[in-house]
């Protein structure tokens, strides 16, 4: 069916196109002055020659086209929604469906699709342009390939003429050909790039510079022109590599790649920010910040791009890295306001105006508001302020909605939300929890023991309301678990008889991480760690421990554990078996003696020569970004002792209880955590040491009662009880 | 959960000492269901046992057996082990011993013994309970003698229960009440003084109400032992912020440059390719458009040509085909178009194209396999008798032309071919190529070793 109503379409097309009438010698004349006008950039006189053309063939989508372009270009690219009009109006003259880059049959549209996906690239509307691009490609790029270099002077349709100037505007014409397959492949590799596909961008400037880019030097050395053409753009193609190795993270041929370039271009501000970058990454964060303070910030750049709002991300993004989170902060709140005010300025030179127009072609696309929010929100929860963070998060994940890292760090501001940091416990305020208060007086008085500190309430409303709650954070778990590849080790049920396809495999993948760069096989890895870890954790607040469980076992198989992951990776699957009844298996798993590693990084496994590649000074600011306790190994084990414990009460081993407990807290630190209080208090009231409970109260929580207890009162047997005064 | 300060006097007042004293069981019970409802029972249960528990807020003997008595009244229709307080009765007929020598004084949570006569009572009443017996005030069945009695025997109910919390886990069953009575062992104000130990009724009701009523009243709550959960690290990401480079190209829409140089030549040669698609071109036709494309390599990207229409070029000019194509061959999309071709209907005219094709250029082997087959299964397929022999005879003759060509291995596709002379052997056609087959095979072995020599 699609097919045939393509083939009818098209046929109505050559019908149409037939009445179209033959170009006089007068018009061509037109045409070809009008070319040379919009080349020598005299767009005024250009756009009244095509006023004069279009009024002697009215019904040529060619020309029309060419007089929007030219109209576009004389309004200084102001008037975009009347381009876009044009264009369509000029789709409908040339029977061209431009919304369906599969209708794309014949090259002699291939200018229009090309404008429309330049459009389309300006809107950021990156997928769409690429499709368009994509198949453009396949019919633009024998056009500009060497083949056709052979044939430069044999000239087309020299039937009728004879005119020097014809032969002139005729080669002219297969140049500017090829300028479009030029164009449209550096458009192409533009949007690779732009939707995180660093891959693709380098095949194909790979591809281009083999064939598209070297036509001259096949044709020989009569056209001199050519091979002109071909050195301006080597340095493009230069910066393109650049920015393919940077996304690809492959620092050894970036290095190289770089060098070249500092050496040809060492003034030219996307060198230095790619340089900056490049030292970034490798960690040499001062030399960074060096490299961004010797450009002049102007405002704009000629791309519409707005120096200032990249000057302070990057800042952040170097003090971020340095673990300076606050000054970080400052940072992108600064380019956010730069980038705000940059908006606002164009907003109000276009108030008179409708939509896009107003705002130059490229402007429109300028604002990196969600760029923004997303570092800032990663900055801002490693601050400490998770309520904020996730206020931007939240945002930026409506953008960014197939970044699995993003997800798993909305979910860890609703973690920190509601659980501030693992010392909580120890603060007064938790531990004012363990008596909440006493009630009566005299014979009646009683204590009010706090239930715990587990707080089970359950969100209001549905948990795909975004809200800082554990429930939406196990939603922001499973998608960001989704968006990874498949765990290769559910995955690996096949034979593994070929070690070397699977080992190679996941090496090739990137996984995309809008708006930063894909993540390699080896950052999926620990991010998956991170993101069960986190899953486990949620999970257990939840109550679900089934599904903590599982997490938990996925944890612990991973290959690649940090010592604190394996640690945690214990206490949640140790806390999930208590509550499904299988003590015996927890109490195991919760020997403190296991604890031997609580590092946040797994263990260094650079080569010599990466670590003599770095400056000293940069190497230590890798790793902790953000505190985490417990901080040594003594507290860690006494934690996973005080679990022991609790463990023991729940059987009612209350002997091997109280043991391992009082074990644990000469060791955790002060001040002790609240849930210890509780655990001493239960293990002596339940074992009816009334009197031993008291002068834990009366020492700790001296504030709820007045009785004070003699110690000699433990020998004696004979404390008065409250029934047999009674009576 | 909490009971409102209405319900709580409703249930004081049926446990106050007076009723309890004079009242029956019987109109103990219709009284307290006067006030409450099936829904109420479970936390008018709850309170209850925190009552039981605390001996200075149910003090006289008779209030704790009316109290023991509702739990039992409450369920009463429903078997003894579906009461949900029916741990209670078990807890109250084998109270904890307290050791005091290990230095345990007082199970805050336990509730406190009771007498030989009430034990009686409650065994009855949850074995085998009589009319009689409601009969009773409290006071009366706690002056019983009962020394001469025999007990009731409730090791039933204890298995039923022990089997069904076996079932449970640890931690369902490892909390305590919340509550620790905590009296004061000095006087805390003037009206104490030389009173130690005595009921004071206003501070017992003050108290009974802040235990039972209002929100999160600590009747709701209980204490557990609660692991110190640790929350995960931070994700640790060495390149995660978005980093912003500069974008040095501009990109800007482009200048039709074919507009008015679309000479005459090329509509006319857009005209004539759409007349192809639909008909046989004359000859002088075919000429023009040959002429043209040979002219200007670059012409037979303009032409409208895609691989969707290519069946129908072949079909209708399969000369003006096998041209295009041969100058579509430096194409990135060359692939497409075989495959079309493969793929598109066998005839005479697509036989055509691929034999011509072959001689002109060297053709993916895998292609012309595939074409092979896709003849053989047509033939095979074909229902009309006539029709069928006539291809049959056009594949042979196309497949001689290949071997002999030496376009293609015989050996790859030798059984394929073998299967389908023997199909067809009626055919003269077939049968010659049968024999030409057979004698290359069995030349096969003699021409290696001479090749291998040369």
């Amino acid at each position: 069916m699609a097919d045939n109503k393509a083939k009818n379409d098209s046929d109505a097309e050559m019908e149409t196109s037939m009445p179209l009438p033959q170009v006089t010698e007068s018009q061509k004349e037109l045409a070809s002055q009008a070319m040379s006008e919009f080349d020598k950039k005299q767009y005024g006189s250009c756009c009244s020659l095509m006023h004069k053309l279009i009024a002697q063939r009215p019904t040529d989508p060619k020309v029309a086209h060419n007089k929007a372009v030219a109209e576009f270009f004389q309004s200084g690219f102001l008037t975009t929604d009347e381009f876009r009009q044009q264009l369509s109006k000029v789709c409908q003259m040339a029977h061209v469906n431009i919304d369906n880059s599969e209708s794309l049959e014949d090259v002699d549209h291939s200018v229009i699709y090309f404008n429309q996906a330049v459009i389309l690239y300006h809107l950021r509307q990156y997928k769409a342009a690429l499709n368009i691009l994509d198949k453009l490609f396949q019919y633009i790029e024998p056009l500009g390939s060497s083949i056709v270099g052979t044939y430069r002077l044999s000239f087309r349709y020299t039937v009728e003429s004879s005119v020097r100037d014809r032969k002139y505007v005729d080669s002219n014409n297969e140049f500017q050909e090829e300028a479009l397959a030029k164009k449209a492949t550096m458009l192409l590799v533009e949007l690779y790039l732009c939707t995180y596909q660093p891959e693709k961008a380098m095949g194909m400037v790979h591809y281009a510079e083999k064939t598209v880019f070297t036509a001259g030097k096949n044709a020989g050395e009569k056209e001199n022109k050519e091979d002109q053409v071909d050195e301006a753009w080597k340095p493009k193609i230069s910066l393109y590599k650049t920015r393919c190795l940077l996304m690809m993270k492959s620092m050894k041929s970036c290095k190289r790649e770089i060098k070249s370039l500092m050496s040809t271009q060492a003034m030219n501000t996307a060198v230095i920010y790619l340089k900056s970058n490049f030292e970034h990454l490798r960690g040499n964060h001062k030399k960074a910040m060096k490299m961004l303070g010797s450009v002049s910030t102007s405002d704009f750049t000629e791309a519409g791009e707005c120096m200032p709002v990249m000057y302070n991300n990057n800042l952040g993004c170097i003090h971020f890295h340095l673990s300076k989170h606050h000054l970080g902060a400052f940072h992108f709140r600064k380019a956010f306001q730069e980038n705000e005010n940059a908006i606002k300025d164009i907003k109000r030179g276009a108030e008179h105006n409708k939509n896009l127009s107003g705002k130059t072609l490229n402007s429109i696309g300028m604002s990196r508001h969600f760029e923004l929010l997303y570092n800032m929100g990663i900055q801002l929860l490693h601050c400490g302020k998770a309520m904020p963070a996730f206020d931007c998060l939240v945002e930026a994940v409506q953008v960014f909605r197939s970044n699995p890292r993003l997800w798993l760090r909305l979910a860890e501001c609703c973690i920190m939300a509601n659980r501030q940091n693992n010392d909580e416990d120890r603060k007064l305020e938790k531990r004012l929890e363990v008596i909440q208060g006493s009630d009566g007086s005299g014979i009646h008085r009683k204590l009010r023991l706090g239930p715990g500190l587990k707080k089970d309430n359950p969100s209001p409303g549905t948990p795909a309301i975004p809200a800082a709650t554990h429930e939406f954070a196990a939603l922001c778990l499973k998608n960001a678990l989704h968006l990874l590849p498949e765990d290769p080790l559910t995955a690996e049920k096949v034979p593994i008889e070929d070690s070397d396809t699977v080992k190679i495999t996941p090496e090739m993948v990137l996984v995309p991480a809008p708006p930063g760069n894909p993540l390699k096989a080896a950052e999926v890895a620990s991010l998956r760690c991170s993101i069960l870890a986190a899953s486990a954790y949620v999970a257990l607040c939840l109550n679900d421990y089934t599904l903590a469980l599982l997490h938990a076992e996925n944890l612990l198989k991973q290959p690649k554990l940090t010592g604190a992951q394996r640690y945690l990776g214990h206490l949640y699957m140790a806390e999930a078996q208590v509550a499904m009844d299988k003590i015996a298996d927890a109490i195991q798993l919760l020997n403190p003696e296991l604890v031997v590693d609580i590092s946040l990084t797994l263990p260094e496994n650079k080569t010599e020569q990466d670590k003599s590649e770095r400056d000293p000074e940069a190497s230590e600011s890798k790793g902790y970004f953000y505190p985490w306790s417990p901080k040594d190994l003594t507290r860690a084990k006494a934690i996973a002792q005080y679990d022991l414990a609790t463990a023991h009460a729940i059987r009612g081993e209350y002997d091997k209880a109280g043991q391992n407990l009082g074990e644990s807290s000469s060791r955790i630190g002060t001040p002790l955590p609240a849930q210890m209080y509780f655990l001493k208090l239960y293990l002596d009231l339940i074992e009816g040491r009334r009197n031993m409970a008291q002068v834990v109260i009366k020492d700790h929580f001296g504030h709820v009662t007045p009785n004070r207890v003699e110690m000699k009162m433990n020998s004696k047997p004979g404390v008065p009880r409250p029934d047999t005064a009674v009576s | 959960m909490a009971l409102s300060v209405k319900e709580l006097a409703s249930l004081l007042s049926v446990l106050s000492e007076d009723t309890t004293q004079t009242q029956s069981f019987e109109s103990l019970a219709t009284s307290f269901h006067h006030y409450f409802t099936k829904q109420d029972h479970f936390k008018v249960g709850s309170s209850i046992v925190l009552l039981l528990q605390n001996r200075d807020l149910l003090p006289h003997p008779t209030q704790k057996l009316a109290a023991i008595f509702l739990l039992y009244e409450m369920y009463r229709t429903d078997p003894i082990a579906a009461n949900p307080f029916a741990t209670v009765f078990v807890h109250i007929l084998n109270p904890p011993t307290e050791n005091q020598e290990a230095g345990q004084f007082d199970l805050h949570w336990a509730i406190p013994a009771i007498s030989p006569a009430e034990r009686y009572f409650l065994s009855q009443l949850i074995s085998s309970p009589t009319k009689e017996m409601f009969k009773k005030t409290p006071t009366q069945i706690i002056q019983l003698d009962v020394s001469s009695m025999q007990n009731f025997d409730v090791s039933g109910l204890q298995l039923a229960l022990a089997e069904r919390q076996s079932e449970m886990p640890a931690q369902s069953k490892s909390a305590m009440p919340c509550v620790v009575p905590d009296r004061d062992t000095k006087p805390s104000s003037f009206d104490h003084f030389g009173k130690p130990g005595v009921i004071n009724p206003d501070v017992q009701r003050q108290t009974i109400e802040s235990l039972l009523t209002g929100n999160k009243a600590p009747v709701e709550n209980c204490m557990m032992p609660e692991f110190i959960r640790l929350a995960p690290p931070l994700h640790i990401a060495e390149d995660e912020l978005c980093w912003m480079n500069p974008v040095d190209m501009d990109y800007s829409v482009a200048w039709d440059t074919t507009m008015c140089v679309s000479s005459s030549a090329g509509v006319e040669i857009r005209r004539l390719m759409s007349k192809a698609f639909k008909g046989a071109l004359t000859l002088q036709q075919q000429q023009q458009l040959l002429d043209e494309l040979e002219k200007d390599n670059k012409l037979v990207y303009h032409i409208g040509l895609t691989p969707a229409k290519l069946p129908d070029l072949v079909e209708n000019n399969p000369l003006v085909a096998i041209e295009v194509l041969l100058r579509l061959m430096q194409s990135n999309q060359i692939t497409e178009y075989f495959s079309v071709l493969v793929n598109m209907e066998m005839s005479l005219h697509s036989m055509e194209v691929v034999n011509r094709l072959t001689t002109a250029v060297e053709l993916p082997s895998e292609f012309i396999h595939l074409y092979i087959s896709n003849c053989i299964s047509t033939c095979e397929t074909i229902r009309d008798r006539y029709l069928q022999n006539r291809l049959v005879r056009l594949v042979c003759v196309f497949l001689q032309s290949l071997i002999r060509n030496k376009i293609i291995d015989v050996k790859d596709i030798f059984i394929e071919v073998q299967a389908f002379c023997i199909e067809f052997s009626r055919i003269r056609e077939a049968a010659g190529l049968f024999r030409l087959l057979k004698s290359l095979d069995s030349a096969d072995p003699q021409n290696t070793p001479t090749a291998a020599t040369r």
